[in-house]
């Protein structure tokens, strides 16, 4: 602690830049790109919204698309590029916590652009690129002293959790078929032999085939390949639904735990009411009150479903953490309670959240399949993998039509579960070390 | 005495949840949509909108109709269900046993093997009995309930139909068109006990497998692993050892020491699990044609039946909210503990 005050109040920026100066030439100007992809990130992040704002006025997308791109990829950019732009700087005490931020923030913005599509894409290339330059030797020569100083005991046993999780074979399947599922979400054009809604009508629910290997359903439409087509729609739903419950249940928890008292009891009653409710069934009295049946509204109502699951978890955990030394320390040299919160306490209550997510994404995939094998999801005849089984019931002899998309939800669902489990047995200390 | 004190607390805890999830299906009801449309057609003129607004209360403050729906509740008034055509409490009377039963089935069948196969799984830890009930335990997670469903009568129904072999019934809870039955008390198998009817009783028992197992899979995954990990904690504690070096057999050992500690956090799963058979009801009930609560549920959806979707909603909560606290009650009175925590 005392190392960081004294950063904070003997350094002055004259400093910082004679510590750049005395560094090689070369490095000085990785860093200075470093500073440049910052500056592009957050001018991305601004055209990222005057572009929703364009196709929102052109029609193109609805509101919930304009909300989700301006929330997702946007401030993910320009937060990305506000935490790079002090690493561009070479501000010391900047970039220990930064570094971190910035991988989880990358994470999410793959993932993110992932689902959204667009101009995210670029965003996403921009942040991979500086994600990359920081990995470089030169790069990391520069910053990896003073952080291992820092997180050296964390990263030492971030090594010894990777290390479990490639001993386990579980583990390393679930990543697999995880990475699998996301390789044909992204290449589906190229894999498939058929477009999404394309027909032909006069082959209708004709048996697996050289020409259809998974056969056809019953208006002629090609099993395999609108199953493929599907992964794009479900992952999507399914990372949405938790990112955004995540993010808001981590936000209300955290604050609840935190502050304790009225606050506290008044989020902790109401996360009792929404646990009254299974949760298939308040989704689909969400979904009904929303009025127009499809997939958006899906979305929306499993986040209004899931947010109190992360709510409860964070609370805990803050609970736990909020008595431990290291937030006194930061509480005596004056830290204020943002501060405390967000930079000391939420990164150390993200193993269990992580986790939770991990296995919640198979949950909320089976509820909203379910959802949309009931009727409410995307339109008759589109590819999804819910309704593909129920638009399939009715025809039994032609048993490939339901086959193929309930194994593709299986396989989704159980690689996440896969994953989920294994890491929570690694990450639990009573297991950790026999 | 220290009992007493803990369901009364437990008790009053549920006050505010019951509240809280009756204002959640008013503001619900609410935003679904304006109830005046139902009394009107396109030509009513808007005075008599206006009439009927004023006649049914809706023109006064959202406090005061929240009061209204609350005093409409306690007197038994639910609404009239559009798409069955009773009024709600009726339907709710006829269709909630078909769905206890089911769930009863689902549930009884899932702690008749989740418990053993529990137990069997934490004593070969890393064998292979343990790695069998493991990837059958995550496939029940993992498996979406409608297409299992789906997949359980295209198999021992379509296939044994078309091979020959005596297939299981599709769908329904009886064969309706050879078997008469009048229900009594809507349970179809204790009726046909009543009525010493043999034939009905082992019917109604064959239309339950499917949905039955179907529905109880998810619950058996539940409760196999809840009951796997608790074991392997009380199997580390220092009394199974004791009683272990005192020279009891290991079934002994098992079945009389480790089995109650370890049964009690599967009991608070079992309560959890409600929740996930009552969805589960849904999805089941709409594929075999089960005349419970679960597909009155979906229809009414599909036909925008709000009165329906809202009582439905509101008991389901019910019942979910009542399952928990007895499992809490009993959580209480087999654990000491959690009374003077």
């Amino acid at each position: 602690m005392d190392r960081r005050l004294y950063r904070l109040t003997k350094m002055d920026t004259k400093q910082y830049s004679e510590e750049i100066e005395e560094t090689s030439s070369s490095i000085k100007y990785f860093v200075y790109f470093i500073l440049v992809l910052g500056f592009i990130n957050v001018i991305a992040g601004f055209v990222n919204i005057i572009d929703a704002l364009l196709l929102y006025d052109i029609g193109t997308i609805n509101e919930i698309g304009l909300m989700g791109n301006i929330a997702t990829g946007s401030i993910a950019a320009i937060v990305i590029g506000i935490l790079l732009l002090p690493i561009g700087l070479g501000v010391r005490d900047l970039e220990n916590w930064a570094f971190p931020w910035v991988l989880y923030a990358n994470l999410l913005a793959i993932l993110l652009f992932l689902v959204n599509g667009g101009f995210i894409v670029y965003i996403g290339l921009f942040n991979l690129f500086a994600i990359i330059l920081l990995m470089t030797p030169q790069i990391r020569a520069f910053w990896w002293k003073l952080y291992m100083e820092d997180m050296g005991p964390r990263a030492k046993e971030t090594r010894y959790t990777l290390y479990l999780i490639r001993k386990s074979p579980l583990v390393v399947a679930g990543i697999i078929i995880i990475a699998v599922y996301i390789c044909l979400a992204i290449f589906a054009p190229y894999i498939t032999p058929y477009g999404p809604t394309e027909r032909e009508w006069y082959n209708f629910l004709q048996a697996p085939s050289p020409q259809h290997i998974w056969g056809t359903d019953q208006n002629g439409g090609d099993v395999f390949s609108m199953v493929i087509w599907a992964t794009q729609v479900d992952l999507k739903i399914a990372i949405s639904v938790v990112a955004v419950a995540l993010v808001v249940g981590a936000f209300i928890g955290a604050a609840a735990g935190y502050f304790g008292g009225a606050v506290d009891e008044i989020v902790m009653r109401i996360t009792d009411v929404f646990f009254a409710f299974p949760g298939l069934i308040l989704a689909m009295a969400i979904v009904s009150a929303l009025g127009a049946r499809n997939l958006d509204n899906i979305s929306i109502a499993l986040m209004l479903v899931w947010w109190p699951t992360y709510a409860r978890l964070v609370r805990g955990q803050v609970l736990i953490e909020r008595e431990k030394l290291y937030v006194e320390a930061a509480r005596s040299v004056g830290a204020s309670d943002m501060r405390i919160l967000a930079f000391h306490i939420l990164p150390n209550t993200i193993q269990p959240v992580i986790v939770q997510a991990t296995l919640d994404m198979g949950g909320v995939l089976l509820t909203a399949a379910g959802l949309s094998f009931i009727g409410f999801g995307a339109e008759a005849g589109s590819a999804e993998w819910g309704l593909m089984i129920a638009q399939g019931q009715n025809h039994f002899a032609q048993y490939w039509v339901t086959l193929f998309p309930g194994l593709a939800i299986l396989f989704c669902a159980l690689s996440f579960n896969l994953v989920g489990d294994g890491v929570r047995d690694i990450l639990d200390p009573k297991l950790r070390r026999r | 005495m220290r009992l007493r004190d803990y369901v009364i607390r437990r008790l009053l805890l549920a006050i505010p949840v019951v509240i809280g999830v009756l204002a959640i299906t008013f503001v619900l009801a609410y935003v679904m949509g304006d109830p005046v449309g139902i009394y009107t057609q396109e030509r009513t003129s808007p005075e008599a909108v206006e009439a009927i607004r004023r006649a049914h209360g809706l023109d006064r403050p959202l406090y005061e109709q929240f009061f209204f729906y609350l005093r409409d509740l306690a007197s038994g008034d639910w609404g009239y269900s559009v798409s069955a055509r009773l009024p709600v409490t009726q339907v709710i009377a006829t269709r909630l046993p078909a769905t206890i039963e089911l769930s009863l089935f689902a549930i009884v069948f899932a702690i008749a093997l989740g418990i053993p196969l529990g137990i069997l799984s934490a004593t070969k830890k890393d064998r292979w009995p343990d790695h069998v009930t493991r990837v059958v335990a995550l496939a029940g997670v993992s498996m979406p309930i409608f297409w299992f469903a789906l997949m359980l009568k295209y198999v021992f129904f379509f296939q044994f139909y078309m091979a020959g072999l005596p297939a299981l019934p599709e769908g329904g809870r009886y064969t309706f068109t050879v078997l008469p039955y009048t229900p009594i008390t809507g349970f179809l198998l204790i009726d046909s006990i009543i009525t010493l009817n043999p034939v009905l009783f082992m019917d109604g028992l064959v239309h339950l497998i499917l949905p039955g197992f179907a529905l109880g899979y998810l619950t058996l995954a539940i409760i196999t692993r809840m009951m796997r990990s608790s074991m392997l904690e009380v199997l580390k504690e220092d009394y199974i050892t004791l009683a272990r070096s005192k020279g009891l057999r290991e079934r002994v050992v098992i079945y009389r020491h480790a089995l109650r500690n370890a049964m009690i956090p599967t009991v608070t799963v079992i309560g959890l699990a409600f929740g996930g058979l009552m969805s589960g009801a849904v999805l089941t009930e709409t594929i075999f044609s089960w005349p419970g609560l679960g597909r009155w549920s979906t229809r009414a959806i599909l036909n925008s039946d709000i009165p329906s979707i809202n009582a439905f909603t509101l008991l389901v909560a019910f019942i979910f909210v009542g399952a928990n606290l007895v499992v809490d009650l009993v959580y209480g009175a087999l654990d000491p503990r959690i009374r003077y925590g």
